[in-house]
């Protein structure tokens, strides 16, 4: 009876078949979780993630692999007759028994918590692959002082690849929190900061929306603009008002505009505000409002147009009102009136708008005529000879001819 | 002029035109925040001496960590918690608001919010204003003077 019962529970007696049964089910199992990454990478990973997948989360899998097989060989040891007592005993060890089912229980449930953590994994594998590089990125960063080459590129992968949706604005509340954590290291200098940060925002925040923004919702543009937004306010706090941080600063406002452009072209106003509102709180800022304002104009889209002309007119009215230094050579003054003048140009309420402008921010009452014409001058000039836009030089010098017909 | 920050996270959906007529208003200089963290940048910049804040009582923390210890407390409610931080600090980094007014404008009761007229918040009776009784763009502008001369 007790060869029928292959555990034999009263006397626990060790029979051939047990052990057969045990070495048999231990190897079937183990070949079998051997098998399920394979199922994984074909069913749930992305092919574009595999290979980063394979060398971030898969070491976890060569080491239960690893284990497995010793187990098993320490089983076939174990089940060998002389080993074990089956040979040349007339009672077989009541011991090896406990052995033999305890390494068999080890090697199943090994392979089942694998199992079930292989498969919760796959469901998770944006955020778990953002969340191990993103910590790997900062150990690198506070041991080294710069991110390390490989993670930037792995991230900036994940940036392109990962589904829009909330998946993607989990991949940008990591990056957030990667810039917060970087920003954090007390040890590190300024420019090791400025460079770390500039390249996460430059390689992974910016192309997460810009990359195929046809396909990105609005949701990932405000989570992208936020967590700029959040690096500039905190960097700006770390950094200090210095030169040093002229890089930082001209990379984010850089990628907010970039961003606001993608909005621009899905006509998304939303986000094109919010854009431009960002744009607006750094300083230095003003071409890339005009950047933005201007390319809303060209796709017709005269709200964000007029959105960024106001933001730009705030501050512009604020350094005439003040009469700051050199007020009617400042760039921020020749983007306001380089968007103000395309606006012009468009005639009806849209030149009535522009014209209005003009009457606030620019005709103060304490601005004399040489003054509004040194500007408009200086403006042209710095279309013209800076950026080499001749229509918004042009569209100035139109503006300058038709309200002011006796000035220049 | 009036400089005003409006701290909302509907400034991108129903109150997109509120925000839209009030960037048309020569006469009002507005900044806009859509959560806590974005607020309390803009109110620590000493360069942005705001005449009127107007906030929303219940909208995100945002990205920062300093709003993790009142996250159980705050139920998404980061008006009150910003408030509370200005009035509380008047001496130290909110120095440059001590003219400030403050308003509220938001869907929810003022009996459901007794605090807000309480120390150290105060706040006005009429600075109070529930989003059904302000809809209209030229009613909502109408509040925003009025609080600049509360």
């Amino acid at each position: 009876m007790t060869k029928i019962f292959l555990f034999d529970w009263l006397q626990l007696g060790l029979s051939e078949e047990w052990a057969d049964t045990a070495i048999g089910i231990a190897i079937t199992y183990a070949v079998f979780i051997m098998g399920v990454p394979a199922l994984i990478f074909q069913t749930f990973i992305p092919e574009a993630l595999r290979n980063v997948y394979n060398r971030r989360l898969m070491r976890g899998s060569h080491r239960v692999f690893t284990t497995q097989i010793l187990l098993v060989m320490i089983l076939l040891w174990m089940v060998n007759p002389k080993v074990c007592g089956l040979n040349g005993c007339d009672t077989p060890s009541e011991i090896s028994a406990y052995w033999i089912f305890l390494l068999t229980l080890i090697i199943l449930t090994i392979g089942h918590v694998h199992l079930i953590w292989k498969f919760n994994s796959s469901q998770y594998i944006g955020r778990q692959l953002s969340k191990t590089i993103a910590k790997s990125a900062l150990d690198h960063f506070k041991k080294e002082k710069e991110i390390k080459k490989e993670d930037l590129e792995d991230l900036g992968l994940l940036a392109v690849e990962l589904p829009h949706g909330s998946i993607k604005n989990t991949f940008l509340d990591t990056l957030g929190q990667l810039i917060e954590d970087i920003l954090d290291v007390k040890d590190s200098k300024t420019e090791e900061i400025n460079k770390a940060i500039g390249d996460i925002v430059e390689k992974t925040v910016d192309p997460s929306v810009t990359s195929s923004f046809e396909k990105s919702n609005a949701e990932n543009m405000k989570k992208a603009l936020e967590v700029l937004s959040f690096a500039f306010n905190q960097g700006q706090r770390r950094i200090g008002n210095g030169d040093d941080k002229s890089y930082f600063k001209t990379i984010i406002s850089n990628s907010i505009k970039e961003i606001g452009v993608c909005a621009v072209v899905r006509k998304d106003l939303p986000s094109v505000m919010n854009a431009i509102e960002k744009l607006s709180q750094i300083e230095g800022a003003s071409r890339d409002v005009y950047t933005l304002g201007d390319s809303a104009l060209q796709q017709g889209y005269m709200k964000a147009s007029v959105v960024a002309s106001r933001k730009l007119g705030d501050r512009v009215r604020k350094v005439i009102a003040g009469r700051e230094p050199d007020w009617v050579d400042d760039k921020l003054v020749c983007a306001w009136l380089g968007l103000v003048a395309r606006i012009y140009q468009k005639e009806g309420h849209a030149k009535q708008y522009a014209e209005t402008q003009i009457e606030v921010v620019l005709e103060q009452p304490h601005v004399n005529k040489d003054e509004i014409a040194l500007t408009l001058k200086n403006a042209q000039n710095y279309f013209y000879r800076r950026l080499a836009d001749f229509s918004t030089a042009d569209a100035i010098f139109e503006l300058q001819q038709k309200r002011y017909p006796g000035l220049g | 002029m009036i400089k005003l920050l409006w701290v909302d996270d509907n400034l991108d959906q129903d109150l997109a035109e509120k925000r839209m007529s009030l960037l048309m208003e020569d006469d009002i200089e507005s900044d806009f925040a859509g959560d806590a963290t974005e607020a309390y940048f803009l109110l620590t910049d000493i360069e942005k001496d705001y005449d009127v804040v107007l906030m929303d009582l219940r909208h995100p923390a945002g990205p920062d960590d300093i709003w993790n210890e009142y996250a159980e407390q705050a139920d998404r409610k980061y008006g009150p918690v910003l408030l509370k931080m200005v009035k509380e600090n008047r001496e130290g980094i909110f120095s440059h608001l001590s003219k400030t007014r403050y308003g509220v404008f938001t869907i929810e009761t003022k009996e459901e919010n007794p605090d807000l007229f309480q120390p150290p918040i105060s706040l006005p009776d009429q600075n109070y204003k529930m989003k059904t009784h302000a809809y209209d763009e030229t009613d909502f502008i109408n509040f925003i003077r009025a609080l600049n001369k509360s």
